[in-house]
């Protein structure tokens, strides 16, 4: 299939995406530092400074994993210090001001998935055939909005400024989802798997990856996909050992997230649990986080093999909600893939209550956060009950969606007086 | 109702099972791998029976060389039967007859027996480890042989046989024995493999001051820090402080006759001035401090009244006096005459006298005897008596790793402990066979190592930290979480299970 031409809606919104990045490149130099040190957006694995003190250890020949500092997967680090050595002469060039976070080359690679990941969800908008199911449920919206819903929205935006490590592995996740969609099953699990060596949890969605693969190209041979993704995946640790040897790379990257290393608040569910922990019980605890996690996953793809897209958002929600060290731009992903489905929208029985908990939790987190940690007129409890309410929040507009979408495979939404299935 | 179409029930039944294979396949070793109490299978017979019998396996055996070449030729069986008849063989010393041309071992006791024309006498070699006994013509065999066995065991080595006596209590000891035990056990402390050493200056006044501690410590301590070097080993430092002055309820009277400023002996106790003077100590070892106190120039000469004192002390210029298990300090009065715009200054010299007094304190504080004048029996004696109380500490430590691991099923037991309590073994063996083979030296290394491994055994950390934990507890923390979901699989699995058994019933 080949891809069609852009669009002019879609391109004028690449353009002002690109022209919005390059106004607050220019005009907010400290801005992505001071995003940088915010929670909710930056955390410990994904966090551009720690990256940045990566590089720096590996240009000087010291092991970037030896101290606690370093999260970043071996892959992005290697990427970015041969970015940082072959533009060296462009970045001298841009004078880059030393209040800046990153130099420019830099901000060019993020901007560069960021403008990619739109086009490729305007593409799967496009292309995607979960509407076409259901002829009488269409509800049409034009493809640049999902561009514009990527590139606008704020928690992706601010993810993407703050040059969160996960803005890219966001990217590459849609990029991969664009590519499935196109038929190009294989490009698009190296692109998850290379996303998934950034953020980890990306590996679990290889599996309603592969759904999608398998709906949108059914000649596809099962065997030889799960083959391919397992060599993908070794090929991936081989290189980060390449990259990294005699280093304790795993356990400072993937284990980091996998233990919970790095006790620091954050807007999920995991730090005040592990604070108040009995020593003794924190490995079986850390156990069961992450295996209730991961169970979502394959009964997920199961029961939504009809909509496997839906499938992967929903696995993909499940994900930001009970991972490790959850921010903003996980959620800004979710959001941006939730027009998609804008067919679902008239079924929705709790909009008003998800959004409402939701705009409220994002108003207070930050104001909670400031009371506890800079003002010391609250305390944690406080934060801490507020990403309560944004999981509340969460939760309710996910099953609210899972609801329509199963209405709607039901009796394809007939009948409005149907409240049980 | 629509009924499930076939690919819809595959589906649903494809969806419980991947919960539940999840749940048996990551979920459940999860559970035993994480939370299961690691027990090592400890030597516990073993280690009992150090425990209950490590004073019985303690064999100490001097050798003792005679060089004698007088007429009794069964001299040594003479002397051996007496001493055997008197000592167990926990402690036993062993007579060895010493060629006429062999050179004594310096690092062996050894008696030489002369012939005098006086009354019996003996003598002790005040620097090496040797005694002399001259003897006279009336003298038969049997008197010689009980003289020999006398001094051996009453002078020679009285303190040792009394200190081995109370430790490992094989007999009942006399009153006067155990006073003398108790004078000496009083003063030493803790035994331990290194001490820390702090030698500080006090000065009363406010002037500068300066002491040649370095060439002092090189020149007078050294040859005793070696000597000691295969029992104990000591960090030192040393430090200034000015303006130390005496806590103001014991200030030293003057007293006319003496013509000094005297300390009477009961505000000794009080002399050290805890709460101003930073003597605190930073180690994780035992510390003596030994303080060389120079009165400020309106006290001098300062000294100290002692009963007897009238007769001897108050010549002396330095006056020292012994704190129980903390250290020494010793007086050194400055020359008025200096003038007082010189730096006050100490020389190497001038310490000579303070620091030879240290040293026998710390002798005194590692638990020596003061009997043996000579420093190197001291030394021998420190290093078996430091070598049977490290053995006894390790295989009480054991013997408490043993009951404890019995008294209670639920206590993890790592293999780090496991380890421990192994090496901790093999070196109190390694250790009981040196003693028993006159390596003194050796054993007492090992002993150490032997009480280091047995601790490191017993307050291994992750043992201690589950004993929080009975099985009420773990079943509190475990419901809350995951009861609603096993509430939710199992239902589901139940249901899965009634379908198959209605599905093979024709309906």
């Amino acid at each position: 299939m080949s891809i069609e031409r852009i669009s002019r809606g879609v391109f004028v919104t690449l353009v002002l995406g690109a022209l919005l990045r390059v106004v607050v490149y220019l005009w907010l130099p400290t801005l992505a530092g001071a995003l940088d040190g915010r929670i909710e957006i930056s955390t410990p694995v994904s966090s551009y400074r720690r990256l940045h003190e990566g590089i720096f250890m590996y240009n000087n020949g010291i092991d970037p994993y030896a101290g606690n500092t370093v999260h970043s997967s071996p892959l992005i680090l290697a990427f970015f210090t041969v970015l940082d050595r072959s533009t060296a002469g462009l970045n001298s060039l841009a004078r880059v001001n030393q209040a800046r976070l990153a130099p420019i080359s830099v901000q060019v690679v993020y901007g560069i998935v960021d403008l990619t990941a739109a086009y490729y969800l305007s593409v799967i908008g496009s292309l995607m055939t979960e509407t076409d199911k259901f002829q009488n449920c269409r509800y049409v919206i034009p493809n640049w909005v999902y561009s514009a819903v990527y590139l606008f929205n704020p928690f992706s935006l601010l993810t993407s400024l703050a040059l969160s490590t996960t803005a890219l592995a966001n990217g590459l996740v849609v990029i991969s989802v664009g590519l499935a969609v196109q038929q190009l099953a294989y490009t698009s699990v190296v692109l998850m798997v290379f996303a998934g060596s950034i953020a980890f949890y990306p590996l679990y969605w290889l599996i309603p990856l592969g759904a999608i693969c398998l709906d949108y190209q059914p000649k596809l041979a099962v065997v030889k996909l799960i083959t391919f993704t397992l060599l993908t995946i070794t090929l991936m640790g081989f290189i980060c050992q390449l990259v990294a040897p005699r280093s304790s790379w795993i356990s400072q990257t993937f284990g980091v997230i996998l233990t919970f290393g790095e006790l620091t608040p954050n807007i999920g569910l995991w730090w005040y649990f592990f604070i108040e922990m009995f020593d003794y019980f924190r490995p079986f605890f850390l156990g069961v986080f992450q295996v209730h996690l991961f169970s979502y996953t394959i009964p997920t793809t199961i029961r939504l093999r009809r909509f496997p897209i839906f499938a992967f958002t929903v696995v993909l929600a499940l994900t930001s909600l009970f991972k490790s060290y959850p921010e903003i731009g996980d959620f800004g992903l979710f959001y941006s893939l939730v027009p998609l489905f804008s067919f679902t929208f008239p079924h929705l029985k709790y909009r008003f209550v998800s959004s409402l908990t939701i705009f409220h939790a994002v108003a207070l987190g930050p104001v909670f956060h400031h009371l506890w940690i800079y003002l010391g007129s609250g305390n944690a409890n406080f934060f801490y009950a507020i990403t309560l309410v944004h999981s509340l929040g969460f939760t309710i507009l996910l099953i609210d969606l899972v609801w329509a979408i199963l209405r709607i495979e039901y009796d394809g939404a007939q009948d409005n007086t149907v409240v049980q299935i | 109702m629509v009924s499930e179409s076939k690919t819809e029930i595959f589906r649903r039944r494809a969806i419980i099972l991947s919960f539940i294979l999840v749940v048996a396949l990551l979920g459940l070793p999860l559970w035993l791998s994480t939370t299961t109490v690691p027990r090592a299978a400890l030597p516990y017979d073993r280690m009992e029976d150090i425990a209950s019998n490590i004073v019985s396996k303690i064999h100490i055996d001097i050798p003792v060389y005679l060089s004698y070449t007088g007429e009794c030729p069964e001299l040594r069986q003479l002397v051996q039967k007496q001493i055997d008849s008197v000592l167990n063989p926990h402690w036993h010393l062993t007579l060895h007859n010493l060629g006429i041309n062999a050179d004594i071992n310096p690092n062996d006791y050894s008696v030489s027996i002369h012939h005098t024309e006086n009354e019996n006498t003996f003598l002790v070699d005040p620097v090496g480890k040797s005694a002399r006994i001259n003897y006279s013509n009336s003298t038969d065999c049997d008197g010689l042989s009980r003289f020999i066995s006398n001094t051996l065991l009453n002078e020679v080595f009285a303190s040792e046989i009394a200190l081995f006596r109370d430790l490992t209590s094989t007999g009942e000891l006399s009153p006067e024995l155990s006073a003398k035990v108790a004078k000496i056990s009083s003063a030493a402390l803790t035994t331990s493999p290194l001490y820390h050493l702090t030698f500080s200056l006090m000065y009363g006044g406010a002037d500068p001051i300066a002491w040649d501690i370095a060439t002092a410590l090189e020149d007078y301590f050294t040859p005793l820090r070696r000597q000691l070097a295969p029992v104990v080993n000591f960090t030192i430092d040393t430090q200034v402080q000015v303006l130390s002055t005496l806590s103001e309820s014991n200030l030293p009277q003057y007293n006319e006759n003496e013509g000094a400023y005297v300390l009477r002996e009961q505000d000794l106790a009080t002399f050290v001035n805890y709460a101003e003077w930073s003597l605190a100590s930073i180690q994780t070892y035992p510390t003596i401090n030994f303080i060389l106190y120079v009165p400020s120039k309106s006290l001098t000469p300062l000294t100290i009244s002692t009963i007897q004192s009238s007769a001897q002390s108050s010549l002396s210029s330095s006056a020292s006096f012994l704190i129980p298990q903390w250290g020494g300090v010793s007086l050194f009065n400055l020359k008025l005459s200096a003038s007082l715009a010189d730096h006050d200054y100490i020389s190497a010299i001038e310490l000579k006298p303070s620091l030879e007094v240290f040293a026998s304190q710390l002798l005194m504080l590692l638990g020596a005897p003061s009997a043996p004048k000579s420093p190197i029996m001291r030394i021998g004696l420190l290093s078996r008596i430091f070598t049977t109380k490290a053995l006894i500490s390790a295989a009480s430590t054991l013997g408490s790793l043993t009951r404890l691991a019995k008294s209670l099923p639920n206590i993890a037991i790592p293999s780090s402990t496991l380890y421990a309590a192994n090496s901790a073994l093999d070196l109190i063996d390694d250790a009981l066979a040196a003693l028993s083979h006159g390596q003194w030296s050796i054993g007492v290394v090992a002993a150490d190592k032997a009480i280091d491994s047995a601790k490191r055994g017993f307050f291994e950390k992750s043992m201690v930290q589950q004993m929080y934990f009975p099985d009420e507890h773990k079943l509190a923390v475990y419901l809350p979480l995951l009861g609603p979901a096993a509430v939710v699989l199992f239902s589901g699995l139940l249901r899965l299970i009634k379908e198959l058994k209605f599905k093979s019933k024709p309906v």
